[in-house]
């Protein structure tokens, strides 16, 4: 008797952990695209989760659902890098997809450019619009000119190694060579901006900076500033400043990323201590006084804990400073170009930058 | 006379599902069964998992060749408590995790010594070959034999592989075994097996596999509401592998074993399927040598002695062709060698009492081609004394393990020295003397020590991490008996608990990963098996077995993150597995599935990081001939014949429905 209920007993345990609990929540309606900002999330590298969080600036609210599955019933792929919206079109490079993704400025996609040199994916990284036509910069070394009534690829220039980030001042493209896939090689990193003049799409110039160059951006009087990486060790991450009229290069601080309203940059600089403890600060570097200013440019830096990527939004006049821990969903701090944070809203993982789409 | 011996049973337990299904002369509650399967007659001691003081699990390589099993990583992950990473195909990368610790806190031994990696820390049990396997068993917390090498004592589980001993049939002189096995996306896997007696009490055997397939399986890929038919590719393999071993047994009952054995593979990585982008030219080479031999001998009632020695080489070559590096491609070399030595005593005062010593030092280096290599050498010495008391209906082990290792580098700082001290207890208690019911109780303390990976990894490996820890509890209540018309039944089932401190993780640093200490888990579990083997008619047997698992495993890391309190990643709360068997005079037929619940491929638990459940279906049918004195034995087997589209890392597809046949001869 008392087996018998102990079988029983054992039954319904066993009965009761194998009914899984039953849910279905596949959401099939459609967002409606409306006017705001779009953060593209670069996701986590090999789980094809880039997505695109829409944010109302208004209401100051925001919708995690991603905008682009939502849209085109698919996702946008893996590590979307970089996002910009000119024209008619919202361009959006995934780095690891090998693709471009053309799509309607409802997020609705047009066309898919792969670009493909050998048999390889060329891995595009970063964009530029100018004169109607589309800069992309790709890993294996190229750049890509790209016809934006037609979408077909015009022509390729090859540059530095793993060219990153792009600029375009006084009718010459900067580009970025970081040639970081060959950091651990003898080979080393890269340390150069190749100059493109975009009338004949040549490379006119090399500019020797400090290693690992990554980031470029121009600001209102035509000048040039790049940050390179350094090594993540010794060499630091570098503020340079780069003259439009010799080609020379100043140093003039350390960032780790910068963002630009013309005038000034906001800058964030990221450093650890021998335990590996985050030390961030938020210098800003008057470009027209070609002086880094005292202080810092945010109010209360303590609010965000794990800083990640800068933007400056022309319409909304706003930073976007965004956070990541690279395991959970991301947060953006909306801060005025004072300092003073606006609002916070949640994200995707990893969020990379923020456009504003009319 | 060999003859087929299954105990016959009565009660399906439907829904527990599987792993063990027991071939063996079977007498309840015995730690001495011997297998007496008409295929592989070997002579290894099968530990009883009633009376174990913690939990155990065991399959023999029977068992496993007659319920389908494809792979070691297949029969393990039916296992209860156990989690295995599957990277899918063949050549995919295949670790084991016990109750949710993560597969640096698993040992694996093959025949008695532990196979070691000091650089990944995690040991890829997809190399190990079936053919020569005769039984596989996995202890959680700590074996109750407490004769063992130090290093046995060091891991929060453990994973035991032994090989099969040569077996001399009519007093022959030698035996041979011819294998072949095939099946889906080129697939072809012969395999040689020849023993010889070299004079009493010495034989030698030799065994040799060969394995090839172009892995290029198809598969399903949803992309939202895109959904497309794919195929695998770069999923190749091929390798080798070759052992020797010696066995020696003197006039005075002490035994001497050596092996020598070889493994070498090329295969494609095919990585994780990523949208848009098929391109993939990862390739992966490994050889791997180790030669090991072990003592053992009894001087009388009260002392016992052993020692083994073991020298390991391995070596692997990475390469990507992409332009994206300066030369085209990119080329990691790793070579890693050990030298290990290991010593244990026994003392048995009187029968109640034992007590063992064993003491082990090892020797690791590591070099490879990067630029800035520091060159590790770690020198690790490990002393354990347990305790054993077992009278009438009792039984209690106790152990405190102590570690001290040191390293060597050529560049850069040195990391700290480690010193640990970690204690263990077991127990196990029959409270009836006429029921085979047994309660259990076991404590552990375990830590893992920093890889070569995590403490020199280029950017990513930091000196300064500190052995990440895990604390074990467990309480368990084991039954076996006879009942009705049915032959065996068992039944165990634990609940647990464990604590992981310190846990050894990547971080992010601005754009640089860094390996930290920073990480606890809780995992709350339980662990649900059950045996039964009945006769259908006089003839006909069957024999079922389930498995039932569910674990809560959560981040207790920091609670201002979003993924506070979620479920680790990978780590399902429901699996289970089944397995029955009907073993018939003219075929023998068996089916295995199993179950495995929703989890999470990131940290946060939420939609979008979820991978579904999926449920596995095998079907296999074998038959055995005998023609003088030659046997034969064909064996079919339909794997996932439901084809079902899973896979158990997110964008590592399984393969679908699939095929094999074998065919062996053995003389």
């Amino acid at each position: 008797m008392k087996m018998r209920s102990f079988y029983l007993t054992l039954w319904m345990l066993i009965l009761c952990a194998f009914t899984f609990t039953a849910c279905s929540d596949d959401d099939d309606d459609d967002v409606t695209v409306e006017e705001g900002i779009y953060v593209l999330n670069n996701g986590k590298m090999g789980n094809n989760n880039s997505t695109i969080t829409y944010y109302d600036p208004v209401t100051q609210t925001s919708n995690t659902d991603d905008v682009y599955a939502a849209q085109n019933s698919k996702g946008l792929g893996d590590s979307g890098q970089d996002i910009l919206c000119n024209g008619k079109y919202i361009y959006l490079a995934v780095y690891n997809s090998n693709r471009i993704s053309v799509m309607t400025r409802d997020f609705v996609e047009v066309t898919s450019i792969a670009l493909l040199r050998d048999g390889q994916p060329q891995s595009p990284r970063s964009l530029a619009y100018h004169d109607k036509k589309l800069y992309v910069s790709l890993y294996d070394g190229y750049v890509a000119k790209i016809n934006t009534s037609d979408f077909t690829i015009e022509a390729q220039v090859k540059v530095g190694r793993n060219p990153e980030g792009l600029t375009v001042s006084n009718g010459k493209l900067f580009v970025a060579n970081s040639g970081g896939m060959d950091y651990n090689t003898p080979v080393g990193y890269d340390k150069t901006v190749s100059v493109i003049n975009l009338k004949n799409f040549e490379v006119e110039n090399t500019i020797e900076v400090a290693i690992n160059p990554t980031v470029l951006t121009t600001v209102d009087n035509g000048d040039v500033y790049c940050i390179s990486m350094g090594n993540y060790g010794d060499v630091p991450n570098t503020l340079q400043k780069i003259n439009l009229k010799d080609y020379t290069v100043t140093k003039v601080g350390e960032a780790t990323e910068m963002a630009t309203d013309g005038k000034k940059l906001y800058l964030m600089y990221s450093q650890y201590d021998a335990n590996w403890n985050q030390i961030i600060s938020y210098p800003v570097y008057d470009t027209e006084k070609e002086e880094m200013l005292s202080g810092e440019w945010i109010k209360d830096a303590s609010v965000i804990v794990k800083p990640y990527k800068l933007s400056y939004e022309p319409k909304t006049e706003y930073l976007y400073l965004t956070s990541s821990d690279y395991r959970n969903d991301g947060d953006v701090y909306v801060y005025k170009t004072d300092g003073t944070l606006v609002t916070k809203f949640g994200a995707g993982l990893n969020p990379l930058k923020v456009v504003y789409v009319k | 006379m060999v003859r087929l011996f299954f105990y016959r049973c009565g009660l399906c337990l439907l829904g527990l599902g599987s792993g063990l299904v027991r071939i063996s002369a079977q007498t309840v509650d015995t730690t001495r069964v011997h297998e007496l399967q008409q295929v592989d007659v070997s002579a290894v001691r099968r530990p009883s998992v009633v009376r174990s003081t913690a939990p155990l699990q065991v399959v023999s390589g029977g068992e496993m060749e007659r319920l389908g099993y494809q792979s070691l990583a297949d029969a393990v992950r039916r296992f209860s408590g156990v989690t295995v990473k599957d990277y899918g195909g063949i050549g995919g990368l295949k670790t084991v995790s016990v109750r949710s610790l993560g597969a640096h806190h698993t040992g694996v031994m093959y025949d008695g010594i532990a196979v070691s990696n000091c650089q990944a820390g995690q040991i890829d049990i997809g190399r190990f070959s079936l053919d020569n396997i005769s039984q596989v068993s996995l202890a959680v917390g700590q074996e109750d034999d407490i004769f063992q090498s130090a290093r046995m004592f060091a891991s929060a589980g453990v994973l035991s592989i032994r090989t099969q001993r040569p077996e001399f049939r009519e007093n022959r002189n030698y035996s041979l075994q011819v294998r072949i096995k095939g099946g889906s996306f080129g697939m072809v896997n012969p395999s040689l097996r020849y023993a010889r007696r070299l004079a009493s009490g010495t034989s030698l055997s030799v065994d040799g596999d060969f394995l090839r397939a172009d892995g290029t399986y198809p598969f399903t890929l949803q992309n939202g509401k895109l959904v497309t038919r794919e195929k695998r590719y770069n999923s190749d393999i091929l390798s080798w592998h070759t052992e020797a071993n010696l066995y020696t047994v003197f006039r005075d009952s002490s035994t001497l074993t050596a092996k020598a054995y070889y493994f070498q593979s090329e295969r494609g990585l095919p990585g994780g399927v990523i949208y848009y982008n098929p391109y993939n030219k990862e390739r992966l080479w490994d050889r791997n040598f180790f030669a090991q031999t072990g003592y053992e001998k009894h001087f009388n009632a009260q002392w016992a002695l052993k020692g083994a020695l073991k020298y390991n080489y391995s070596w692997n070559r990475y390469m990507d062709v992409n332009n994206k590096y300066a030369s085209g491609r990119q080329i990691d070399r790793n070579t890693q060698q050990e030298y290990y030595a290991t010593v244990s005593g026994l003392y048995t005062p009187h029968g109640r009492i034992s007590y063992a010593l064993a003491t082990d030092f090892a020797y690791n280096q590591l070099t490879n081609n990067f630029t800035d290599t520091p060159r590790p050498e770690r020198y690790t010495s490990q002393t354990v004394l347990t305790a054993r008391y077992r009278y009438r209906r009792l039984t209690a082990n106790a152990m405190l393990l102590g570690t001290y290792i040191k390293e060597k580098v050529e560049q850069g700082d040195c990391p700290e020295d480690k010193r640990k001290l970690s204690p263990g207890v077991s127990l196990s208690y029959q409270p009836w003397l006429d029921r085979n019911l047994y309660v259990r109780l076991f404590y552990k303390h375990v830590f893992r020590v920093p890889t070569f990976n995590d403490l020199y990894y280029l950017r990513m490996g930091n000196r300064n991490l500190k052995p990440e820890t895990a604390i074990q509890y467990n309480v368990g209540i084991t039954w076996s008996g006879q009942w009705k018309g049915i032959d065996y039944v068992s039944v165990t089932a634990d609940v647990y608990y464990n604590r992981v401190e310190d846990k050894i993780v990547a971080l992010p640093m601005m754009y640089v990963w860094k390996m930290m200490n920073m990480g606890t888990v809780d995992i709350w579990g339980s662990d649900v098996k059950g045996t039964v083997e009945f006769p259908i008619t006089n003839r006909i047997h069957c024999q079922v077995n389930g498995t039932y698992t569910w674990q809560k495993a959560i981040d207790l890391t920091d609670k201002n993150e979003k993924n506070y309190k979620d479920q680790i990643p990978y780590t399902p709360q429901h699996s289970g597995s089944l397995s029955a068997s009907l073993l018939m005079p003219w075929v023998n037929v068996s089916y295995t599935a199993m179950v495995c619940g929703e989890r999470y491929a990131l940290p946060q638990n939420i939609k979008a990081n979820r991978i579904d459940r999926y449920a596995e279906h095998t079907l296999s049918i074998n038959r055995d001939f005998e023609s003088g004195r030659t046997r034969f034995r064909l064996q079919a087997d339909l794997v996932n014949l439901t084809d079902e589209q899973y896979s158990i890392i997110q964008y590592y597809p399984m393969p679908g429905r699939s095929y094999r046949l074998s065919a062996s001869i053995i003389f």
